[in-house]
């Protein structure tokens, strides 16, 4: 009798140890894009970028920023439609600013600015229980907007049309 | 003391004499009048824990009513019928789950009651069903980094007509408090055999089964009821 009530106390306790309530580093969730950076005149050839900055265009959020040498980078992606409608897809822009420098106030100034246009479509997919849902972007397409002097000279994809699942791979190329 | 055992002694060998007397006069008669016969019938109850926590929890609504029926001395076929309404919200998913479940099997009594005493402690099997629909109410995407503020929708998608089918072994102590009157405590593992699986969703919660478990396909649960006995004959057996 006393045996049977130890072995349902230890029965009960071991099953109150949650693990699923916990959305772990390695479970994969909403991807980024993944962008590397090869020389233009040796296409086979990575090539860093120096002094590396990249800000959101609509209000300047800096996403990453590297004075030493890139040769990758993880883009996150905006989830929400801000104009409210399926029939377009999300843009995003992003300010590739290459060799910033700071001046006295922190404003980048020198160096040679791109922007970046992204544009794709959502969609939903659940992940577990701990995680909920992610999301993974469809029909993706980005483009450098020409202003004359670009340093970007090149994007290539690693798939057309690119849909982004997840970050094993790099999904754009950018040369330069 | 010295003088107390002495006459327990006393007395105990005079009873033995006595029944020994009895044992030779009369074989035949003697086996009536002490065996207790015991009583068969029909016991309904119902679940007191999860009508308690119906009013304490908010997130949390059903009943459940218990039958079991004695076979033999020692072997009872049971069944449990309920119903159930639970809401789970995180910080990133809010569901409700509604439904309700049957459960059948047999109840083996494994303890030796003492004279005149009606008591269970038992291991049973019990295969259950249950039919339910699940509703999403709202999710948040699960984003790695703050720079976007994160999707998050409160539209509510309903998933119904799912059902789910497993097995159960449960164990538990049963106890005659008043005439005919029974407590029961019982704890119960199950492993789901099927279950229906809604679209770009899980099952988190299933009535009758209780919590999903992402590693494996077992659960628990456990039950506190509260019967009455309907006694339709009596067997000595």
């Amino acid at each position: 009798m006393k045996k049977t009530i130890a072995l349902l106390i230890i029965f009960f306790a071991l099953f109150n140890c949650e693990r699923d309530d916990i959305c772990s580093e390695s479970t994969p969730t909403t991807p980024h894009l993944f962008i590397e950076f090869y020389n233009i005149i040796e296409p086979t050839e990575a090539e860093s970028v120096v002094g590396l900055q990249i800000q959101s265009v609509d209000d300047d959020t800096r996403i990453y920023q590297e004075a030493a040498s890139t040769s990758s980078v993880l883009i996150p992606l905006r989830t929400i439609d801000n104009d409210d409608d399926d029939e377009n897809g999300i843009i995003t822009k992003f300010k590739f600013h290459k060799e910033y420098e700071e001046d006295d106030d922190g404003n980048v100034i020198g160096g040679n600015e791109d922007i970046i246009t992204i544009t794709y479509y959502t969609e939903k997919v659940y992940v577990s229980r701990a995680c909920g849902y992610k999301t993974i972007f469809e029909n993706v397409s980005v483009t450098v907007e020409e202003d004359g002097e670009k340093w970007i000279q090149l994007l290539q994809f690693s798939d057309q049309p690119l849909t982004i699942t997840n970050e094993t791979e790099a999904h754009v190329q950018i040369f330069h | 003391m010295k003088q107390k055992l002495m006459y327990k002694f006393f007395i105990s060998c005079i009873l033995l004499l006595f029944s020994a007397e009895l044992i030779a006069q009369n074989d035949s008669i003697v086996n009536d009048s002490i065996v207790y016969k015991q009583k068969y019938g029909l016991r309904l109850g119902g679940d007191l824990h999860k009508l308690v926590r119906s009013f304490i929890d908010d997130d949390f609504k059903g009943f459940e009513i218990n039958a079991d029926y004695r076979l033999t001395k020692d072997l009872y076929v049971a069944g449990e019928l309920g119903t159930e309404e639970k809401k789970i919200e995180t910080d990133y998913l809010k569901t409700t789950t509604s439904g309700s479940y049957f459960k059948a099997g047999v109840d083996y009594n494994v303890y030796d009651n003492w004279f005149g005493m009606e008591n269970m402690i038992y291991g049973g099997l019990r295969v259950g069903l249950a039919s339910f629909k699940q509703e999403l109410n709202g999710y948040k995407i699960y984003s790695t980094d703050q720079y976007w503020e994160p999707f998050s929708s409160s539209d509510s998608i309903e998933f119904s007509g799912l059902s789910a089918f497993w097995a159960e072994l449960i164990v538990g102590i049963k106890t005659e408090l008043f005439n005919n009157l029974y407590i029961c405590v019982n704890a119960q593992v199950k492993t789901l055999l099927s279950d229906d699986k809604p679209e770009n969703f899980e099952n988190i919660h299933i009535p009758g089964f209780n919590k999903t478990y992402d590693s494996s396909r077992i659960g628990v649960g456990f039950g506190y009821n509260i019967s009455y006995l309907i006694p339709l004959y009596k067997k000595d057996k």
